[in-house]
């Protein structure tokens, strides 16, 4: 019994352990190809998109690299929020990451959201300080449990750093500068309209809308050039009158930063409807909201070319 | 509560806490209380329908064992039985056996709406009623006396619906666990390790493997066609494993929890996917259900000691009757049909075969299993050839097939990390059982786990457990 019970005990001391180890020093693994980590040991990128998987599909890295002057780097979370990409920003600018155009994803929905951390990724890529903030953030605002905690800081990611020689490499291998590589194709107009929409939410998030202010306080500071964009959505997300009015909601917030923006960098906003892309083409769409390859390509030609003609609203 | 593994470890660390500061005599009135409090939490109604019937039942034996002539003992019996069987009927056969009815009644042309009774399926009815008719059986047999007085009572109750043990048995024989009871339990240091190390056990593979391989398994027999064949392949597989993990994973536990409370029991798996035949698959798998269906069934039948086709018609009959056991469903009957002819025609593996043959006779074995448990897994007949064929049909190892295939574990980029895990510890499962069976542990008592196990699987489940998953597979059954 003795026995059973100081291994049990002693098991569950190391397992403590490793969760505090994992939590502070998972980041210092060798780095992949994606994420905060990898930007970071760029150490300089001209141009940095921080976004959700509409930048990480929406974005051709090829096309970045190709139109736009210097390097850029994709930094995408699934379901990124304006709250978490607020301090995933602040965490590079201080990590020592030099930017010097910065362009955020405008996704009504996620602006719409409580507080959340979408993607665990991003807590394989930060130190303990970061996850205790967000954790706060997300108690705070959102409806955090137990369950969640345990899940945040003890479960997640385990199955990725126990497999990370070949896992790192597999997943590594679909991006370039956190620009997914992988080729999706488009889908048919039945296939897009079988999807559905995502249903109402009920106005922008106080903590999201914090984070957009907070990302313009950020770039303002850093002296940045400061982009929002709003990636193309399927022609059906247009006519979704939950949709319009959350993004109405988001371009009254982020035309308020830009009446009070005092930072020497320029403020754009930039959203699917300003340039000349076909939100009616299925083959540009891989589903309601994230693009194809094909359309991935068209839409950064268009953006690079925008940015280039310094357009915007 | 009575889904959720780990608030029924936080009740039980309330129970023990009040048992053993409650003096001897009167712990198994704590235990009736904990048992009564924890299926009060299913369902108030249905815990008057248990017990009720145990309370039933309690009082058939002694009528069965005061009986002076065998017809009277007889009609006891039938008396105890019957309304156990039929209240296992109306709630949980009812509805499939009108059903084929009418299926066959619309053949000749009979048109009309089928009559379906809405009623939950009370919490363990299938391992209680069991219970009750094997208490039953031995009075009538002659293998025990009946449970009398008010302390009887308590103690038949409580056997009939032991909070550890009701969810998911083991179907425990009254005759051990009634004596130990009546002794009133002590606290066996070394009998709460083998508890403590059992729970452990179970919890990895409940936890860690069973949950891990459950969303997997899911979403490809839910919708076979739309992954490639290997993708079935692979489920079939994996459902072998989180069958035998979640079954065997809380048979464990359950053990584990009644020898933390001093009360042994009877183990109910043995390493079955180490086994060279059906037969000794049968000997090591639901080891309470089979000896249950062996010793009140394929034995008072006539057992081998009959004509050839007699036999053929006692295995049949156990085996139809342990699918029945398993669902309300006609996937199951054939599912023991199977286990059934494929027992008839098998014969006993000769012990003194070389290496090859008896890992052989081993890979044979758990993939004819694995292929019965399709029928077993799919929600219908036709769905469980449609999944079959596809398997065959779609099957190819090109890289896109692999990639789709190793997709549904978790839906994106992270699947790889999932699939190599999963196939980690289910390595891992099988050097710890080869040890059981072949190796130096298998003489060390049945739940002997070496320090570097205890603690590889308590780390295990703390840091890849699978949590939130609630229920059991085989308390649905």
């Amino acid at each position: 019994m003795k026995r059973i019970l100081l291994t049990i005990g002693g098991a569950l001391l190391a397992a403590l352990l490793l969760v505090l180890l994992k939590n502070e020093y998972a980041r210092l693994l060798p780095v992949s190809t994606y994420g905060m980590q990898a930007a970071i040991k760029e150490q300089k990128t001209e141009n940095l998109f921080i976004g959700s998987s509409m930048f990480r599909q929406g974005l051709s890295i090829d096309v970045l690299e190709e139109e736009l002057p210097g390097t850029s780097y994709i930094l995408s979370y699934n379901g990124n929020q304006p709250a978490l990409m607020a301090m995933e920003l602040e965490y590079m600018l201080e990590e020592g990451l030099e930017i010097e155009n910065l362009y955020i994803d405008l996704y009504p929905y996620t602006a719409a959201a409580d507080p959340w951390i979408s993607d665990t990724k991003i807590l394989l890529d930060t130190d303990l300080g970061f996850k205790a903030e967000a954790w706060s953030l997300m108690a705070e605002k959102g409806d955090a449990s137990f369950a969640d905690f345990f899940e945040f800081f003890v479960t997640a990611n385990n199955e990725q750093l126990l497999t990370w020689p070949v896992n790192n490499a597999l997943v590594s291998s679909q991006f370039r500068n956190g620009g997914t590589l992988l080729q999706q194709e488009g889908s048919t107009r039945e296939e897009l309209y079988a999807l559905g929409t995502l249903g109402s939410r009920d106005g922008l998030n106080e903590a999201q809308v914090e984070g957009y202010r907070k990302i313009a306080e950020l770039a303002g500071e850093y002296d940045l050039n400061l982009y929002f964009l709003e990636t193309p959505k399927y022609e059906r997300m247009y006519a979704d009158p939950d949709y319009m009015e959350l993004y109405e909601l988001c371009l009254e917030q982020i035309r308020g930063l830009q009446a009070g923006w005092d930072g020497s960098g320029s403020f754009t906003l930039l959203c699917a409807e300003d340039l000349a892309f076909d939100s009616s083409d299925p083959g540009y769409f891989q589903d309601l909201i994230h693009l194809s390859a094909a359309g991935r390509t068209e839409y950064t030609r268009q953006l690079c070319g925008a940015v280039k003609e310094g357009a915007g609203s | 509560m009575t889904s959720d593994i780990m608030l029924t470890l936080i009740f039980l660390a309330g129970v023990l806490a009040v048992y053993y500061l409650t003096p001897r005599a009167g712990r198994q009135w704590i235990l009736l209380a904990a048992s009564l409090l924890f299926y009060l939490s299913a369902d108030p109604r249905l815990l008057l329908l248990a017990a009720g019937s145990a309370l039933w039942s309690f009082a058939a034996g002694i009528g069965m064992e005061k009986a002076e002539t065998k017809g009277k003992k007889k009609a006891w019996l039938l008396a105890a039985v019957l309304p156990e069987l039929l209240v296992l009927f109306v709630f949980k056969y009812f509805n499939f056996f009108v059903g084929s009815v009418w299926s066959l009644l619309r053949v000749f042309g009979l048109q009309g709406s089928v009559p379906v009774l809405s009623l939950a399926l009370p919490l363990g009815i299938s391992y209680y009623t069991f219970k009750m008719i094997s208490y039953h059986a031995d009075i009538y047999l002659g293998k025990r006396t009946a449970e009398k007085g008010l302390s009887g009572c308590g103690a038949y109750l409580t056997y009939v619906l032991f909070f550890p043990q009701i969810v998911s048995g083991p179907i425990e024989r009254s005759e051990g666990f009634l004596s130990q009871l009546h002794a009133g339990p002590v606290f066996d240091a070394g009998l709460a390790g083998e508890g403590l190390q059992r729970i452990v056990l179970g919890l990895f593979k409940k936890m860690v493997i069973a949950n891990r391989l459950g969303g997997y398994v899911d979403a490809v027999f839910a919708a076979p066609e739309s992954y490639p064949g290997l993708a079935c392949v692979m489920a079939a597989f994996f459902y072998s494993f989180q069958i035998y993990c979640d079954f065997s994973g809380y048979s464990d536990i359950a053990v584990g929890m009644g020898e933390l409370l001093g009360i042994r029991s009877r183990k109910n798996f043995d390493c079955p996917y180490f086994s060279r035949g059906i037969k000794e698959f049968w000997s090591r798998w639901h080891i309470s259900l089979s000896s249950w269906l062996k010793d009140y069934i394929y034995i008072p039948l006539g057992g081998n000691r009959v004509s050839a086709l007699r036999h053929g018609f006692n295995v049949m009959a156990v085996f139809l009757i342990s699918g029945l056991w398993h669902g309300a469903s006609w996937t199951f009957v054939i599912w023991g049909g199977i286990h059934g002819v494929w027992n008839l025609f098998s014969r006993k593996k000769k012990p003194d075969c070389t290496l090859a043959r008896r890992i052989w006779q081993t890979v044979v074995t758990f993939l004819g299993v694995t292929l019965g448990w399709v029928f077993f897994r799919a929600e219908s007949l036709g769905a469980a050839l449609r999944y079959l064929k596809h398997a065959v049909t779609g099957f190819s190892l090109s890289y896109g097939d692999i990639q789709n295939s190793i997709l549904p574990f978790t839906g994106d980029n992270t699947c790889a990390a999932y699939f190599l895990t999963a196939c980690g510890f289910l390595f891992l499962l099988f050097l710890y059982e080869r040890g059981r069976v072949y190796g130096k542990t298998k003489d060390r008592g049945e739940t002997y786990l070496s320090v570097f196990w205890l603690a590889l699987m308590t780390v295990s489940i703390v840091l890849f457990g699978v949590f939130g998953v609630s229920g059991f597979l085989y308390a649905n059954f």
